[in-house]
């Protein structure tokens, strides 16, 4: 493919993508507030009520253009991560309208990972930054398995904050992106475009404060494509590094509470929200230890400053993921 | 910048994988040639799946250290 080639198809993917995010985002404002599917803003005084979810909107956005490129180039990985798109985010809107327990959504999205070991759109030799490919044959699918439902619910627990997930997720695709042109991988770059414009375009209505919130659909459907095209295009070692500050927060969580609970479910919030409209760190022991809760220790924040600082985090880990990427693919 | 200290956590965990990798490459990779009485038999994968394993274990434990130390600086003082 030309170079031309692919960056026009590259512009158009994200046009798409980011109009279909804004247009359905702000069409299903109305039409949830009416049916009240909505769910307190709980770090906003007097707690307004706001519509959930935008998943709807981020899936089709998402799933539409990698089927759109997968009918016009008609590469698999396309479909792949289309359909891990959808199935991801399937899951987490049955999980918005029945709310699974903590160990089902998991166990569920175990589904979410069969497209990519059906259409066989995986290399069981990923890459490691200085050393090169490691073998994996027989262990590699049972890991695929596992790593969509861990990076689907690791971008989940990102969701705290008007606009935290959806700018993480815009920031973080940033080295993936880097990677597969490094690579020379542009079936995987034009379908990493989908995920980058539709959240970037999402955080245009879910920052501060959030006209609308992504839901578990949302979420899940962000993490199980992050997931997808890390594993399709062989870039996973980048992605864990670009997602470290979420997969901290997760593994600080449930060392905490030592078993797998659903947030709704904890007893001692980790952080509080004051009259004075600021959020500082609860000093009770048995609260769970959270990267928000770590941003605000020893300090009181507003919403607004937590949030940027989340995204400087998700910053600092992508400069890391491109020394990596560099440090794996730049010499060759 | 007041985020300096959770940058830094990333920074060590960002180190340590990458130590864990080296470990991976050096002594688990090539077990088959150091142990060459094992070389070809399943018992060797195991081993390698294992000390794999032992090597992601060693670098969450070490992640939950280094999280205690910030913590206590920052949370429970």
């Amino acid at each position: 493919m030309e170079l031309v080639e692919i960056l026009g198809l590259g512009f158009t993917g994200f046009v798409a993508s980011s109009i279909l995010t804004y247009v359905l985002s702000r069409l299903l404002i109305p039409i949830l507030t009416q049916r009240e599917l909505t769910v307190e803003d709980f770090h906003k005084p007097g707690k307004p009520r706001i519509p959930r979810p935008g998943g709807p909107a981020i899936i089709t956005a998402i799933a539409a253009v990698e089927i759109g490129l997968y009918l016009l180039l008609g590469d698999p990985r396309f479909l792949a991560v289309g359909m891990v798109s959808t199935v991801g985010g399937a899951i987490g809107l049955l999980d918005d309208f029945f709310t699974f327990s903590a160990i089902t959504k998991p166990a569920a999205l175990v589904a979410a990972a069969v497209p990519i070991l059906l259409l066989a759109t995986y290399s069981f030799r990923p890459e490691l930054p200085f050393f090169g490919p490691l073998r994996l044959s027989l262990i590699y699918p049972m890991l695929i398995l596992l790593a969509i439902p861990i990076t689907a619910n690791t971008i989940n627990t990102i969701d705290v904050l008007n606009g935290a997930v959806s700018g993480f997720v815009a920031i973080t695709t940033g080295p993936l992106l880097l990677a597969l042109a490094l690579k020379h991988d542009w079936i995987l770059f034009l379908a990493s475009i989908p995920l980058l414009a539709s959240a970037s375009a999402f955080y245009l209505v879910h920052r501060n404060p959030s006209r609308i919130f992504p839901g578990d659909s949302g979420c899940l459907c962000y993490g199980a494509t992050y997931g997808a095209i890390a594993i399709v295009g062989g870039v996973e070692f980048v992605g864990v590094v670009a997602l470290l500050p979420a997969i901290l927060n997760s593994f600080f969580f449930l060392s905490s509470t030592k078993k797998i609970v659903e947030h709704r479910e904890i007893k001692v919030k980790p952080v509080n929200f004051g009259k004075d409209c600021l959020i500082r760190a609860s000093m009770d022991t048995r609260a769970p230890i959270t990267l928000v809760r770590l941003i605000v220790a020893g300090r009181s924040l507003t919403e607004n400053r937590i949030v940027r600082e989340i995204h400087w985090l998700a910053i600092f880990a992508s400069i890391l993921a491109v020394v990596t990427a560099f440090a794996t693919w730049g010499f060759k | 910048m007041p985020v300096l200290g959770l940058i830094i956590v990333i920074l060590l965990a960002w180190i340590l994988m990458l130590g864990g990798i080296f470990v991976i490459f050096t002594v688990i990779v090539p077990l088959p040639v150091l142990i060459p009485a094992l070389r070809g038999t399943i018992a060797i994968s195991v081993l390698q799946s294992v000390a794999g394993a032992l090597v992601v274990l060693a670098w969450l434990y070490s992640i939950l250290k280094i999280r205690n130390i910030y913590a206590k600086r920052k949370l429970w003082k």
